[in-house]
């Protein structure tokens, strides 16, 4: 599409193409599953729950239990998290479950042991409330010690840099103004069908830093586009496969997933500085990022993908082929993404 | 060239094997890098392939291990073509594929003496052959 409109035009291109599929797999530390695990008997009011020795957060009602993705395990720490318990769960893998509880006259159980697979839960859900970031700094440390961080491990005096996304294929960079991404629209998640719940926690719309909360049915995913990720001293996370397809309505719509990865722009950030306004060294470009290399202070670094491109790819082409083949259809967003949203900082005393 | 992995106890430490060997060879024995202390040591050289055979021979009656396989062994399975391993290696063993799958030249590794990628893998994916 994205030639064709260089080649041919916009009025052609919105003649010969009706749908633009976009993908991205990267590490989506706000991601998790909402599991239910079903009634013992007697009944347990679940107040403690583990799975693989992963603490499993118990939000709300009595077997109603959330998989935090970033959660790391008592045993095994940054080694294991959430995130590999859904990708353990999502592969067929049995795991281990335990569950404390205080006991109550209606659920008086105060403790339970057992193995369970994703057959033995009623629900199954990834619910995720960021993904899909629009486009994300590139990382690089001017520290004189290595350091590591959740965009990997960076070399001192910006021997090296790390970047996420997919630039020009990733979705939301495609309809930077959410026109057809919204409340409600049907998406590839995990390699199956997932939908738009709104906007994601932090979305930036001002800064072209859109966010997307999502959910789907995670029974149906596939280990293939889900995993388990473990970042050297800083935790665990989960790498999310997501695609979106965009329907091309009018010529507007065409200009805007014409965009190439040089006209998506982002700055350079000294990781190095431990403090939430890290300086921007340089600025850069998606095009320059998948080349491989970034300027910082006039010297030429070698920069490193920290999601997967071949990935984000393979997306775009299932997604595709899954519109070809009758198996997804495209919804009309019930509501759109807000483009206004500001994102606030945290409110704490200077003194702390 | 041939690429090989000595590795030295801590009695061989003591002794000047590799210095022994170039002088009674005649040979060049090229040295990419070395993890040397008083409890044993790695060492990454290059031999002449013309004589590879007799200098690790060589090398092996002096009771030196000397590992000829690649150095660095990546899970495919669990690998996801991320990337974390290619800016960080400062051998340039992996690089990005045209297809955009990230390809790994075991030949350039230099193993044990660096293992800069190791924990840079996200997904856990690459090992030291041991």
């Amino acid at each position: 599409m994205k030639e064709l409109v260089e080649s041919s035009g916009t009025k052609v291109a919105l003649n010969e193409v009706d749908i633009v599929t976009t993908g991205t797999m990267g590490a989506m530390c706000s991601s998790g599953a909402l599991i239910n695990v079903g009634h013992a008997d007697p009944p347990i009011k679940i107040e403690k729950a583990w799975i693989n020795d992963v603490p499993i957060p118990h939000p709300g009602a009595a077997v109603d239990l959330y998989i935090g993705g970033a959660v790391q395990s008592e045993t095994r720490g940054f080694e294991y998290g959430g995130g590999h318990v859904i990708e353990d769960l999502i592969s067929g893998k049995e795991v281990d479950f335990r569950a404390t509880a205080y006991g109550t006259d209606c659920y008086p159980r105060t403790r339970v042991e057992t193995t369970l697979t994703k057959d033995d839960l009623n629900q199954f859900t990834l619910l995720n409330f960021r993904n899909g970031y629009q486009r994300y700094s590139c990382a690089a440390n001017g520290r004189d010690e290595t350091i590591y961080t959740y965009m990997g491990k960076l070399l001192p005096r910006y021997r090296n840099a790390t970047y996420s996304g997919a630039g020009e294929i990733s979705p939301l960079n495609n309809d930077p103004d959410y026109e057809t991404v919204g409340l409600g629209t049907r998406i590839f998640l995990g390699g199956a069908l997932g939908y738009v719940l709104g906007p994601g926690t932090q979305h930036n719309p001002r800064n072209s830093l859109g966010t997307l909360m999502v959910k789907g049915d995670a029974k149906l995913m596939s280990p293939e586009y889900i995993g388990g990720a473990s970042f050297t001293r800083y935790g665990p996370s989960i790498y999310i496969g997501l695609g979106i397809s965009i329907p091309i309505l009018n010529e507007g719509i065409v200009e805007k997933v014409a965009v190439r990865d040089h006209e998506i722009t982002t700055g350079v950030v000294d990781y190095g500085v431990p403090s939430r306004d890290r300086p921007t060294i340089s600025e850069t470009n998606y095009a320059e990022l998948k080349k491989g290399k970034v300027e910082i202070n006039g010297q030429s670094v070698r920069v490193t993908s920290m999601s997967s491109l071949k990935q984000a790819h393979k997306i775009c082409a299932e997604l595709k082929s899954w519109i070809n083949e009758g198996r997804f259809t495209l919804t009309k967003p019930v509501e759109r993404l807000p483009t206004d949203t500001i994102v606030g900082s945290m409110k704490h005393r200077e003194d702390q | 060239m041939v690429r090989v992995l000595l590795r030295f106890d801590k009695e061989l430490v003591q002794e000047p094997v590799t210095s022994q060997i170039i002088i009674e060879h005649k040979t060049p024995v090229n040295i990419l890098s070395a993890r040397i202390t008083p409890l044993g040591g790695e060492m990454l050289a290059e031999l002449d392939g013309r004589v590879a055979d007799a200098i690790i021979a060589a090398f092996r009656e002096k009771g030196v291990t000397v590992d000829v396989s690649s150095l660095i062994e990546r899970d495919e399975e669990l690998c996801i073509d991320c990337g974390a391993c290619v800016s960080i290696c400062p051998a340039e063993a992996f690089y990005p594929s045209p297809d955009h799958s990230i390809g790994l030249d075991p030949e350039k590794c230099s193993g044990v003496t660096c293992g800069l990628c190791l924990d840079a893998c996200p997904r856990r994916a690459l090992h030291l052959t041991k």
